[in-house]
């Protein structure tokens, strides 16, 4: 490569990043400024750096059970959307019936579909089931996106394992609780893990069910106190920033472990 | 067999006889819990003039679906959400492109840049709402008041083009990454063989792009389309957040068209009838994506 085009690189990549860095930086810097001073200048350090701001996300308990709520419901969610969805990636991967692709079409739709499309009919049909405002009912609704998805990943990760090694375990003898048990649980380890990641995050990041689905008080997530009090007539910027950066840990967190699989992920499988 | 005890010893069979749609019963119930019920009940407030608090809902027949087809409001909203997926996609395929080339080489930074660009991806989408509400916001961001210092008005509140635009870079930076990824591991399948007997053909950079490198990314610069163009279409979180549906209704898209209708207007009736639509264009749009899944195969 010539020393041009070399430099060329690293000027479009280096902007690139800048682009991408820069409102995560501004993020950073204003969860550190005085009310006062986010309002009155633009400054690119704090001048008088605090830790106000993450006082009341942190140590206040107002948001203490935001955040648990949020935890629970993306807990809740991989542990309701995973087994079925192991169990059904299996028939659709390994078994042939009828109408089986029409099927998994049937369920990539859901993913597909625009959550805010089904808001009208859930918020009627939940409350009528007395599930509104309740864990488990954002944990339920959430299913309509997660466990599709979940399918979908799982499948091509069953796709990957030979076939061969079940046939061996229906010539032990196997049951088939057995062969997912030993054989396909170890193996498909990777695929559970990536697959659990993913929901977590969604159900953590999900906002629209979040804040039409539950009241202020008793079952609402992160994003629904975040929204709520972005809707408030007098906001301390500041304290905003510092809840947004509450509501991003997951995702910073987890970023690094499945940054292997997210494009496997963000495409469903068609992309390895 | 096993340490642990069957806790379902009545669903113990052998290999040769699992029904499939025993296996498929627990996500066929939840899924179709969460889709049928909703979809036949949204049939049904269809037909219906229904405002939340004002009167008893009345049935008026296919009525809404007539509305459709002659309000403005909504063929407003349907061509500005198809006009922000077509610009955003027009940036981002060909931005996307160009880094994905630029980092498909292995060197000491690419792991760190990669995980740097996956982290827009997995943070909360309305979280990109605020981050940008305090780039952008009139008040308080340093945006517009960097640029008033020079004369330029910068007020995504009053004017429309900037606000679609506004969203348009939001969204531009929060899947850019995602283009670039995909590419990046589109890049990596393609065989070396043609790129070396081009180099020994003596052909130009331009050309082994252009004939070797694009044909070899067809099926990941397709998926990469279909997938943003569904999500572009759906896109809430972050314009809620933002400006909802903007100055003159210029980021009134799809997703925010009817969450207002039903939210502001509480017009139940009319909202479900658009849904409908909305899930009409989805399912359209998803099966184009599977007949492509399955093609590759």
């Amino acid at each position: 490569m010539s020393q041009a085009s070399r430099i060329f690189k690293i000027f479009a990549v280096g902007l690139v990043l800048l682009f991408i860095l820069f409102p995560i930086y501004w993020l950073l810097i204003t969860s550190f400024k005085q009310r006062l001073e986010v309002l009155t200048k633009v400054s690119f350090w704090p001048e008088e750096p605090t830790f106000y701001n993450y006082y009341r996300p942190f140590f206040e308990d107002v948001y203490a059970k935001n955040v648990l709520n949020s935890f629970l419901v993306a807990l809740g969610e991989v542990a309701l959307c995973v087994p079925p969805a192991l169990l059904a990636a299996y028939a659709f991967s390994r078994l042939k019936f009828k109408g089986d692709n029409h099927l998994l079409f049937w369920l990539l739709t859901n993913r597909m579909a625009p959550a805010a499309a089904f808001l009208i009919p859930y918020f009627s049909m939940y409350t009528f089931l007395k599930l509104y405002d309740t864990l488990i009912g954002l944990i339920l609704i959430n299913s309509i996106a997660n466990l599709p998805f979940a399918v979908w990943l799982l499948k091509g990760f069953i796709d990957g394992i030979p076939k061969e090694i079940e046939e061996a375990a229906l010539i032990d003898g196997y049951t088939f609780w057995g062969l997912l048990r030993r054989i396909l649980l170890p193996l498909l380890t990777p695929g559970l893990v990536t697959a659990s990641f993913f929901i977590f995050i969604f159900a953590w990041n999900e906002m629209l069910f979040a804040s039409m689905l539950a009241a202020s008080g008793g079952a609402a997530p992160l994003t629904h106190a975040l929204l709520h009090y972005l809707s408030e007539l007098w906001v301390n910027w500041g304290e905003i920033a510092a809840i947004t950066l509450l509501a991003m840990v997951p995702a910073l967190v987890f970023a690094y472990v499945i940054q292997r699989y997210i494009v496997r992920g963000l495409t469903f499988g068609a992309v390895r | 067999m096993g340490l642990l005890v069957n806790p379902f010893p009545f669903l113990v069979f052998r290999m040769k006889h699992i029904n499939p749609w025993l296996i498929l019963l627990p996500a066929l119930i939840i899924v179709g819990f969460n889709s049928f019920i909703p979809l036949f009940y949204c049939i049904y407030l269809s037909t219906l003039r229904y405002y939340i608090g004002i009167g008893e809902p009345t049935f008026i027949g296919y009525d809404n679906f007539r509305k459709i087809v002659f309000d403005p409001g909504l063929w407003n909203s349907v061509a500005r959400g198809f006009m922000f997926s077509f610009v955003c996609l027009a940036i981002e395929i060909p931005l996307g492109l160009g880094v994905a080339l630029l980092l498909q080489r292995e060197t000491r930074g690419t792991k760190l840049i990669r995980t740097m660009l996956t982290t827009p991806l997995l943070i909360p989408p309305m979280t990109i709402g605020c981050m940008w509400l305090l780039l952008v916001r009139p008040d308080i961001g340093p945006l517009p008041r960097l640029l008033s210092r020079i004369g330029v008005m910068y007020n995504i509140g009053s004017s429309p083009l900037l606000a679609f635009w506004t969203t348009v870079v939001l969204d531009t930076w929060h899947w850019t990454p995602f283009v670039i990824l995909v590419l990046i591991a589109g890049l990596a399948t393609l065989p070396p063989e043609p790129y070396e007997s081009a180099m020994v053909d003596g052909a130009s950079t331009w050309r082994i792009f252009r004939y070797i490198t694009l044909p070899g990314l067809k099926y990941h610069l397709a998926v990469v389309i279909l997938i943003r163009l569904m999500d572009t279409l759906r896109i809430f979180d972050e314009i809620w957040v933002l400006i909802a549906e903007g100055p003159g209704k210029a980021t009134n898209y799809l997703s925010v068209n009817i969450v207002k209708t039903a939210l502001s207007e509480l017009n139940m009736g009319y909202g479900a009838a658009i849904s409908l639509f909305f899930v009409y264009i989805v399912i359209i749009l998803s099966w184009l994506i599977m007949l492509f899944l399955r093609e590759r195969k």
